[in-house]
């Protein structure tokens, strides 16, 4: 097991790379640097100063050269329009984008999980059917919209919650959390439903009952247990997407996170910042994958022993490794 | 003798009947049949509205009617202009399907042939290919989205193709996973011994038997492409507002959000409705082709 969790972090460094390459290169490329948005209040000699020390009078090479020997070191290099570490800058902004993520997941988990259940135990029922209409209806509705109706309603025509910003507790956080919190409820429902509705056909489920346990610890213990592992992957993955995707949410209602810092990046041009970013970022949703990937050991006694069997023909992932960290670098 | 012709009448009669047994499931949905009217509407309205729709009604600026509230006379209201947004609505059709099927189409042609390259060769190719998909896919799709328009511009053209590049990697994968699954039927074997090439036995016998989850997989993505693409017009690095597009329409209006919330409340909800139908259909197309849920 051990074994099996290091290797998977190693095996995160050629993805930090690769996402390292191909951010950096791309925002490189764009038009237009920070400096030149910035550089209107300095004298040419000044500029030409700054334009030196970030490299931008030598290759994009020398560029990654130096991003990347500044990375080894552990530094992830100085915003130019903050004048900060990216690092630190980063860091400022993530509780609030932990907050919001961690809020919305755990209102769509207490939610969704119990609304699937019931759903697939009533298959084809007026619960199961309404829950499914609505779900879709929150899967096809666009987030940020959402979003703005529920600003509408609640902060300007009722003036029951604030309507942005994080500085009022609680109350700031209601509304960008629901509005997150549908699209992953919505998913949610939809996979607890059908991987509950697989297990419950299946004919242990009859041999428990009719050995007598009851219905409840039937559904409860017997069937969800076995269910978990493709909810427990959507609840990783949503995880992440609210973690990355909350760039809009976090726009609606200009909450304070690492969405908003990214999108004033990409305004400014500052390469430094995004592709910073985006690798905390990246690299946040790989750790979260990875939670999720030991979690199914400890769901699923049958994939723990593929683990501890020293993996040889167990998972796919594994294997490849030697390759990996060439082919990703 | 007769033995051949009965196998033939019959592998015939199958081969009609898989099309048909699917399109009997398919039309026994009830929601997939609204989605494919309200697609079809939409798709009508998309392709014909420059024959029907004057432009002075979707553009024409009538300062004296600005901010006229949901009426008989302009269903949806005016907005700051006083243009007509229920005309404006319309016409965005025809740009916002256009994103949704053009993103999705760029995502086919790159990420379809990688996968079954991948699948196909396996080995140190399809390593190769799967690291650069696991990097790409690291990347949250919005944020790769968000990059690459700003790199490329803000132009829609630029756009799609973000939106597409970005939606890439699950293209690999799903096809990928396909295509290890019929790699190694006897019929692939056949025609590798009658001395086919490579490129042939993919197009012609391998992809041709993955077709369905990329379907599935493609229906499912032109709705979160058309999502994708407003959030990026919402985020303002998507289509700049003169061009109506949903997205667009539906950023216009939130300057306006207290007060004239209608502005934002009909671009939103035409958005939805044409993901709604995408999702109707594709999850049906899902059921209709899963031999898991056919009993």
């Amino acid at each position: 097991m051990h074994k099996y969790i290091i290797k998977r972090i190693l095996m995160l460094i050629p993805i930090i790379l690769g996402v390292s390459f191909v951010v950096f290169f791309m925002m490189d490329s764009a038009q237009g640097n920070a400096l030149d948005i910035i550089g209107i209040d300095y004298s040419a000699e000044k500029l030409a100063e700054l334009y030196h020390e970030y490299g931008y009078d030598r290759s994009v090479f020398y560029r990654y050269y130096l991003y990347m020997s500044d990375l080894l070191h552990g530094s992830l290099g100085n915003s130019i329009i903050y004048k900060k570490d990216v690092w630190l800058l980063y860091m400022q902004r993530l509780p609030a984008t932990l907050k919001l993520a961690g809020a919305s997941v755990a209102l769509a988990v207490i939610l969704s999980i119990p609304l699937g259940i019931v759903s697939a135990r009533r298959h084809g029922s007026l619960v199961d059917n309404a829950s499914m209409v609505g779900a879709l209806i929150g899967l096809s509705m666009p987030n940020y919209w959402l979003g703005l109706m529920l600003m509408v309603y609640f902060a300007q025509m009722h003036h029951w919650l604030p309507s942005g910003g994080n500085t009022d507790g609680i109350r700031s956080l209601i509304l960008p959390a629901v509005t997150v919190g549908t699209g992953l409820m919505a998913t949610m429902t939809r996979t607890t439903r059908s991987s509950m509705l697989d297990v419950i056909r299946q004919d242990y489920l009859r041999t428990a009952r009719s050995k007598g346990v009851p219905e409840k610890r039937v559904i409860n213990v017997h069937a969800l247990r076995n269910a978990l592992i493709p909810i427990i992957t959507v609840v990783g993955t949503e995880l992440g997407k609210a973690l990355g995707g909350a760039v809009v949410t976090e726009n609606v209602f200009s909450w304070p996170g690492i969405g908003r810092l990214i999108i004033d990046g990409v305004n400014q041009r500052d390469t430094t910042l995004v592709t910073g970013c985006i690798i905390l970022t990246s690299v946040l949703v790989s750790i979260i994958q990875l939670i999720v990937d030991v979690l199914y050991a400890f769901v699923d006694p049958r994939l723990r022993a593929q683990y501890t069997s020293a993996g040889k023909k167990s998972k796919k992932k594994p294997a490849p490794k030697a390759q990996a960290a060439k082919g990703g670098a | 003798m007769s033995d051949t012709s009965v196998q033939s009448v019959s592998a015939q009669y199958r081969k009609q009947s898989k099309a048909g047994e699917i399109w009997h499931r398919f039309r026994k949905n009830k929601g997939a049949m609204v989605g494919m009217v309200i697609l079809a509407v939409l798709i009508l309205i998309a392709l014909t509205v420059d024959l029907w729709l004057p432009m002075e009604k979707v553009s024409g600026i009538n300062v004296l009617e600005k901010f006229t509230k949901p009426c008989a006379e302009h269903p949806f209201g005016t907005d700051e202009m006083g243009r007509d947004l229920f005309w404006r609505c319309i016409y965005a059709t025809k740009y916002s399907l256009a994103i949704g099927f053009v993103s999705v189409m760029v995502s086919m042609v790159v990420g379809v042939p990688l996968g079954a390259v991948a699948g196909y060769y396996g080995g140190k190719v399809e390593t190769f290919i799967m690291r650069i998909t696991d990097v790409f896919s690291a990347i949250p799709s919005i944020l790769m989205a968000i990059a690459i328009v700003s790199v490329l511009g803000r132009t829609m053209g630029n756009l799609m193709l973000a939106v597409g590049i970005s939606a890439v990697p699950q293209f690999t994968r799903i096809t990928r996973a396909s295509v290890l699954t019929v790699k190694n039927m006897e019929y692939v074997e056949a025609a590798r011994a009658l001395g086919k090439n490579d490129a042939y036995i993919i197009f012609k016998h391998i992809l041709p038997n993955c077709l369905s989850p990329i379907i599935v997989q493609t229906t499912l993505r032109v709705a979160s492409a058309i999502i994708s693409a407003s959030s990026l017009s919402f985020l303002g690095i998507g289509i700049k507002p003169p061009l109506p597009e949903w997205g667009a329409l539906l950023t216009a209006g939130k300057a306006y959000l207290s007060g004239y919330s209608y502005l934002c409340l009909f671009p939103g909800l035409a958005i939805m409705i044409t993901v709604l139908a995408f999702n109707l259909v594709g999850d049906a197309l899902r059921d209709a082709m899963d031999p898991k849920l056919k009993n």
